[in-house]
């Protein structure tokens, strides 16, 4: 069954790039999860998740994301998020995980940091 | 899914794949009554965190989800009866658990309670 979440990869300097399009929910997570875990798991430690197009994401992907920036800190790198949509702020904030991630509007930022 | 009255129900198999298609039926659902942009979002966030709780466990064959207009509100329940021989809630606390931490702080009277063979969450909006 087709399903509503599109995931680019790229090299911008020294940060990977996944940018997230769609619906992040049980049924999405998966596939965002496997695609964090292949680029964490080889040796990109520097990952900025653009989110711009992210319309939704629930618990379930959040839980996806600690994961992804669990391992890149393990790694001594760092995960960012880029660009959240207010929706996904709320809940980055009711959950306390907007003092978790760092946050830019941009990878520049996030480079800049 | 059915008309009938003031009540609007959704039946969708226990399946991940229809998450988002539970979260569509709440959303359109609550802009036909104009709830506002920043509710309505808060209720897809409610809906698909009730319906992946109800998927976390033994889930039976599908989850429902009934609409209740009442008083210029929408009380929403969503419904899961748990697989046979599996062990059901007991008591009528909110778990613990991100899920439903996350619809409480979005909807203050969430509230969880067990039914005969599952549960059923329950919550307004205004």
């Amino acid at each position: 069954m087709a399903d509503n979440l599109l995931l680019e990869s790229a090299e911008r300097g020294d940060w990977t790039v996944l940018s997230v399009k769609g619906e992040v929910d049980l049924y999405t997570a998966p596939r965002l999860k496997e695609r964090l875990t292949e680029l964490t798991g080889s040796g990109h430690t520097r990952v900025a998740v653009e989110l711009q197009g992210v319309e939704f994401m629930d618990s379930t992907g959040l839980g996806v994301l600690i994961g992804a920036l669990k391992r890149c800190k393990e790694a001594g790198g760092t995960l960012a998020l880029i660009g959240p949509r207010e929706p996904v702020v709320k809940v980055l904030a009711i959950t306390g995980l907007d003092k978790v991630f760092p946050i830019h509007g941009s990878v520049e930022d996030a480079a800049g940091s | 899914m059915t008309l009938g009255g003031d009540r609007f129900t959704l039946e969708v198999p226990a399946d991940p794949a229809y998450i988002g298609t539970a979260r569509m039926f709440a959303s359109t659902l609550a802009r036909h009554f104009e709830v506002a942009d920043e509710t309505v979002e808060d209720l897809k966030v409610a809906v698909s965190e009730a319906c992946s709780r109800a998927l976390s466990g033994d889930p039976g064959d599908q989850i429902t989800i009934r609409v209740d207009q009442l008083d210029g509100r929408l009380m929403f329940e969503i419904e899961q009866a748990d697989a046979p021989g599996s062990n059901p809630p007991t008591n009528g606390e909110l778990a613990a658990g991100v899920s439903l931490e996350l619809v409480s702080a979005l909807f203050e009277d969430a509230e969880v309670t067990p039914t005969t063979d599952g549960s059923v969450l329950r919550f307004s909006v205004t």
